[in-house]
């Protein structure tokens, strides 16, 4: 096998630069090997898997499977227990785990045993976080989950791997994915002799050759046991003999293609066979401000990109693009051999005078990568097309979005809108209002209508100025018709600001408060209804109490069940922990609320906000950089905070706040549920940042 | 009243009435009223529904009437694992914490997430934890009925066996299963059969005798009053949803194998209430077409009914039949049956044969045998005397406020 081994190796390392896929590998070694099918091929690559395994020495040098992310949901211990037990899953049976973990959960006390899954696709992480955030709440103890990467743990690594997932003074133990019953070499089947065998002496399946003491493993062959990861559709067909029809001999297949897998790391890792570099160019947006934007993907973890070059200026490039990883497209094992996908950009301060730019790499001929149009670049489209590429439920999100396609997305402006204002005044303005509602207007105009009902007898409105920034050109005409006869009908005036354009919730506010006379701005959001007479007086005399930097109402559904009453910001699970805006109480009926109080609160929501001009200007009002419209009521409330002030919620002031709910279809829920996330990574980002940065 | 004087009981349900009309959504909601007639009780409703419009961004839960809440919830049909984990471990544990109720009665775990369990113990910890069992599903994947896809009887569950009549799972999994679903049962302090049959297999599956109670699902007053049925019987009725579990084949079988002229002479007729049939797929639908065609004279269906004109229909009957090819846990219709006075003729298995007694207030019939059944109904008309002994033996069942008196001497509250 050897000497075979070697004449292989070194007539690829000759060759290499044809081998670009898995499949120019599979062709060079069967032509190469001498071998005519595909059986036979894997049937190769099946003996030298078990040679790795036999030989037991690290097959593959230097590279351990390293820990991508090991995450401790639930309450933290006070003293790490002795024992650590990763369930290994192999597979993508998300349906299994809760049963599993809850089967071991029962088995093993929680002061002696750390329990945690340990997966290797990266698929599974996002569902893995949020089953074992929900358990480790449920049975209030710590559940730790680890994503493997890099490569395939075969056997004969698992003394590294070992090593690096087990913490301090503890044992390591590793069991496939089964309930304890069922795992051989576990003749316990109650928790105490469960808990004595891992205390024990070692006791091992198989071969497991440098392991100290201490990090003892239990392992078993998730090939035999049917839990081996499927073939990914796109390499079926090389492998297209390893289908059913082969019954029993699959398994032997299989092992064959880890095999081979096996061998292009080693040729990688040998430095015989370095990875090509590709880079793709998939877009080129012209930006608002001027200059262009460029994206595209690249993989070269060997680095052999040397320039990306404009023939027009003879410039090269490339150390000016930005780079993010993108989230691997399939399993974590194939994305070794080649390396991760990463997403690259390029933002320049005038449009490239070129049609193409000249791609020049190692020991490659340069290659011409064509540039098509440059249409102008609207924010939303980039973001959709940017933010398309991530999940939707991953803990490493946080992670893409810092390593450089959030600071990408950063790059481009709010749409400029209009300065022109069509400013309409109905009935006589208020000599001195003592406070200034905005509210904008967006999809529906008749909330309007309904709002001017409620406030024609509601002597609170006597003092105050209203504001309809009308932010949806769709409502002009029909605003502007019937504006004269609600002013004549419910005895209110109001004044009716728009741009003629959607500029969006946080610039529609600005703009109201801009022109805003009084000292006070009251944010209103066009759905929120009051009560009952008399709601603005106990807002204003609480603004007006030491140290109040903004005052909100609660707010209840049409059912009397609650919608705010105060608000928080909670770390989301699916995305890594970013922060969400979270309502306490949301749902619940509103006598299971305690009485109502005058209260200090984290934050406040700008559906009802009370606060003063003077400090909504001095933080910059409303952020305008957030995509369509989020987090800028608890990021202003934030600044506001970080001024000294505090927020203060009158629970004893009731509006109705008819939330308006999503009716678009599934997959803008989709683009609007990424926004989000991009989003909430820019409030994180924004709070940190000192006011004025460069927008 | 003060709060501290009120019991608080939370009843949970995997659906509304007012949305889907099942017979533990009717139950649960049924218990609701009648505690709200308790005094020193407060009930909750905690049902949960699936309509895509009622969801609210963020909130899980809403008020449909007073102390009525509805749960955005979904389970997945294996485990009844909460798809959503996160609702339980948020918002219903808000929920809790804020009720403290003194007692959590499941009437179903299926939708809701039957983690729900644990969170009323961590979150609630004071409360106690009762479970009306409605049929076999903790113990059975195939749609709760303990009947074999092959259509023979299960006696008991096990991973093989399971496996064997579902082959599209391992056996492990159907061990994870039971061992999932009882690591929240052993939370539960008492559970709730309407049957000792029903009990009987969850004592069998392995739950502790000394923590299952048989008590009816007792039903509010009835407040028609019906003339006495004919002695001997002449007019036999079905009352029921036409599924291939419930023996209507065999009904018209059993029909058909009467002889005409004795039929015609003794005046008989069966009538079938109730439909349904076109839901099982048109196979099902064309073969029950073609059993009732073939009945012969005497036999005619009479179609759907709605719950309220039951006791109409019963004015016109003498004797219900109960057919069922599969085990029945406390069919209602015997209830409805005895309540208006008629005996009921009935298989001999499971939950139908111990509500009726043989020879007192109804007769069994060799289960799933037609000539069986022939030869029982050719009795009840033909036997002298024996209609109207069992008439004069037949007892009103439990009503509800016996029923909520029971539940609560099992939730051990003191007092």
């Amino acid at each position: 096998m050897a000497p075979r081994l070697l004449r292989l190796i070194d007539a690829l390392s000759r060759r290499s630069r044809a081998l670009r896929t898995l499949r120019d590998l599979t062709a060079t070694a069967k032509q190469r090997l001498g071998l005519h099918s595909n059986r036979a091929l894997l049937a190769w690559g099946w003996r030298y898997a078990l040679s790795l395994v036999r030989a037991g020495a690290d097959p593959l040098p230097g590279e351990a499977p390293t820990a991508e992310l090991a995450t401790v949901y639930g309450p933290a211990e006070p003293v790490p227990p002795p024992i650590k037990l990763l369930i290994a899953v192999a597979g993508e049976r998300v349906d299994l785990l809760r049963p599993l973990l809850v089967d071991w959960i029962h088995r093993l006390p929680a002061d002696q045993v750390r329990l945690g899954l340990l997966i290797d696709s990266a698929r599974l992480a996002g569902p893995a976080a949020l089953e074992l955030q929900g358990l480790a709440a449920l049975w209030r103890r710590p559940l730790e989950l680890v994503l493997l990467s890099g490569v395939l743990p075969l056997r004969g690594q698992l003394p590294a791997a070992a090593a690096a997932l087990r913490g301090p003074q503890q044992r390591l133990w590793l069991v496939e994915g089964l309930p304890a019953r069922e795992v051989e070499g576990l003749p316990a089947r109650e928790p105490a002799d469960l808990l004595a065998t891992l205390q024990g002496p070692a006791q091992r399946q198989g071969a497991l050759p440098g392991l100290d003491a201490a990090g003892q493993a239990l392992f078993l062959d998730p090939v035999r046991l049917g839990l081996a990861p499927e073939p990914p559709a796109r390499l079926a067909s090389p492998w297209a003999l390893a289908g059913p029809r082969l019954g029993p001999w699959a398994p032997l297949l299989d092992a064959g293609r880890r095999g081979l897998m096996a061998l292009g790391h080693q040729l990688h890792r040998l430095g015989w066979l370095p990875a090509p570099a590709r880079l793709t160019l998939q877009r080129r947006w012209q930006l608002p401000a001027g200059g262009e934007w460029i994206t595209g993907t690249v993989c070269d973890p060997d680095q052999r990109i040397l320039a990306l070059r404009d023939p027009a200026s003879g410039e090269n490039l490339w150390p000016r693009c930005q780079q993010w990883p993108l989230p691997p497209a399939g399993p974590a094992l194939l994305a070794a051999p080649s390396g991760p996908l990463r997403g690259w950009g390029l933002c320049t301060e005038a449009i490239l005078a070129t049609d193409g730019l000249w791609l020049e790499t190692v020991a490659s001929p340069p290659r011409w990568l064509p540039l098509r149009g440059c249409p102008a670049a609207p924010r939303r489209a980039a973001a959709e097309e940017l933010l398309g590429e991530l999940p939707l439920s991953d803990p490493r999100l946080p992670a893409w979005l810092d390593g450089g396609l959030g600071m990408a997305l950063r790059r481009f402006p709010p749409e400029p809108v209009s300065p022109a204002v069509d400013r309409r005044q109905y009935g006589p303005p208020p000599p001195a209002p003592g406070v200034s509602l905005i509210i904008p207007l967006y999809g529906r105009w008749d909330f309007m209508q309904h709002q001017l009902a409620l406030f024609a007898d509601d002597p609170a409105l006597d003092g105050a100025e209203l504001i309809y920034v009308i932010d949806d050109p769709a409502l002009e005409a029909v605003i502007a018709e019937q504006a004269p006869a609600w002013q004549a009908l419910f005895g209110r005036s109001f004044l009716t600001l728009s741009r003629g354009c959607n500029q969006g919730y946080a610039a529609a506010n600005n703009l109201g408060a801009a022109q805003a006379r009084a000292p006070r701005l009251l944010l209103l959001n066009s759905d929120v209804m009051p009560a009952a007479p008399g709601w603005l007086a106990p807002l204003l005399a609480a603004l007006d109490t030491p140290h109040t930097a903004a005052v909100g109402a609660r707010l209840l559904y049409e059912d009397d069940t609650v919608q705010h009453n105060g608000m928080v910001a909670r770390p989301c699970i699916d995305w890594g922990g970013l922060l969400l805006n979270h309502h306490p109480g949301k749902g619940l009926p509103e006598r299971l609320l305690p009485a109502p109080a005058v209260r200090e609160v984290p934050l406040l929501t700008g559906a009802c906000l009370l606060l003063r001009r003077a400090d909504y200007l001095a933080v910059g009002g409303l952020d305008e950089r957030f995509l369509i419209g989020d987090f800028e009521d608890s990021l202003l409330c934030q600044r506001l905070q970080a001024g000294g002030g505090v927020l203060r919620l009158c629970e004893g002031v009731r509006l109705y706040h008819l939330e308006r709910q999503s009716m678009g279809s599934a997959g803008s829920a989709e683009r609007r549920a990424r926004f989000t996330l991009y989003n909430a990574w820019l409030a994180g980002q924004l709070a940190t940042e000192p006011l004025g940065a460069a927008a | 009243m003060s709060t501290a004087a009120v019991k608080r009981v939370l009843i949970v349900a995997h659906g509304h009435p007012r949305f889907s009309k099942g017979g533990a959504e009717l139950a649960a909601l049924q218990m609701f009223e009648a505690f709200e007639r308790e005094p020193g009780w407060e009930p909750w409703l905690l049902a949960r529904h699936a309509e895509p419009g009622l969801v609210r961004p963020g909130a899980m839960l809403r008020e449909l009437a007073e102390r009525q809440l509805l749960l955005t919830a979904d389970t997945d049909p294996f485990l009844f694992a909460a798809r959503r984990l996160q609702t339980l471990t948020d918002d219903v544990a808000d929920l809790l914490q804020r009720l403290q109720p003194a007692v959590v009665h499941f009437h179903h775990y299926v939708n809701v997430g039957i983690e729900m369990i644990r969170a009323v113990r961590t979150h609630a910890p004071r409360a106690r934890i009762a479970l009306t069992l409605h049929e076999f599903l903790a113990i059975c994947h195939q749609s709760g009925q303990m009947l074999k896809t092959s259509g023979e009887l299960c006696q008991r569950a096990s991973p093989a066996e399971c496996h064997a009549c579902l082959p599209g799972r391992p056996p492990g999994d159907y061990y994870l299963r039971q061992r999932y679903i009882r690591s929240f049962f052993d939370l539960v302090d008492v559970f709730i059969a309407p049957s000792a049959f029903l009990r009987g297999r969850y004592l069998d599956w392995g739950l502790p005798a000394e923590k299952v109670q048989v008590i009816e699902n007792g039903q509010p007053p009835r407040h028609a009053e019906l003339p006495p049925p004919a002695c001997p019987p002449r007019r036999f009725a079905y009352f029921g949803q036409i599924t291939p579990f419930k023996g209507l084949e065999l009904l018209s079988e059993a029909w058909r194998l009467l002889p005409a002229a004795w039929r015609r002479e003794q005046g008989l007729s069966l009538a079938i209430h109730g439909d349904g049939h076109q839901r099982f797929g048109s196979a099902f639908a064309e073969r029950i077409e073609r059993a009732f065609a073939a009945a012969g004279e005497g036999f005619h269906h009479a179609g759907a009914y709605e719950p309220e004109g039951l006791a109409g229909r019963l004015r016109e009957a003498d004797a219900v039949v109960v057919p069922s090819t599969w085990w029945e846990n406390s069919p209602l219709v015997i209830q409805e049956a005895y309540a208006h006075g008629r005996p009921v003729i009935c298989a001999d298995i499971g939950g139908m044969a111990e509500k009726v007694r043989d020879g007192i207030d109804g007769l069994h019939f060799s289960a799933r045998s037609a000539e069986s059944l022939a030869a029982t109904l050719r009795r009840a008309v033909d036997r002298p005397g024996l209609w109207a002994q069992l008439v004069a033996g037949v007892q009103p069942p439990p009503g509800i406020a016996q029923t909520l008196a029971q539940c609560r001497a099992a939730y051990g509250l003191a007092e």
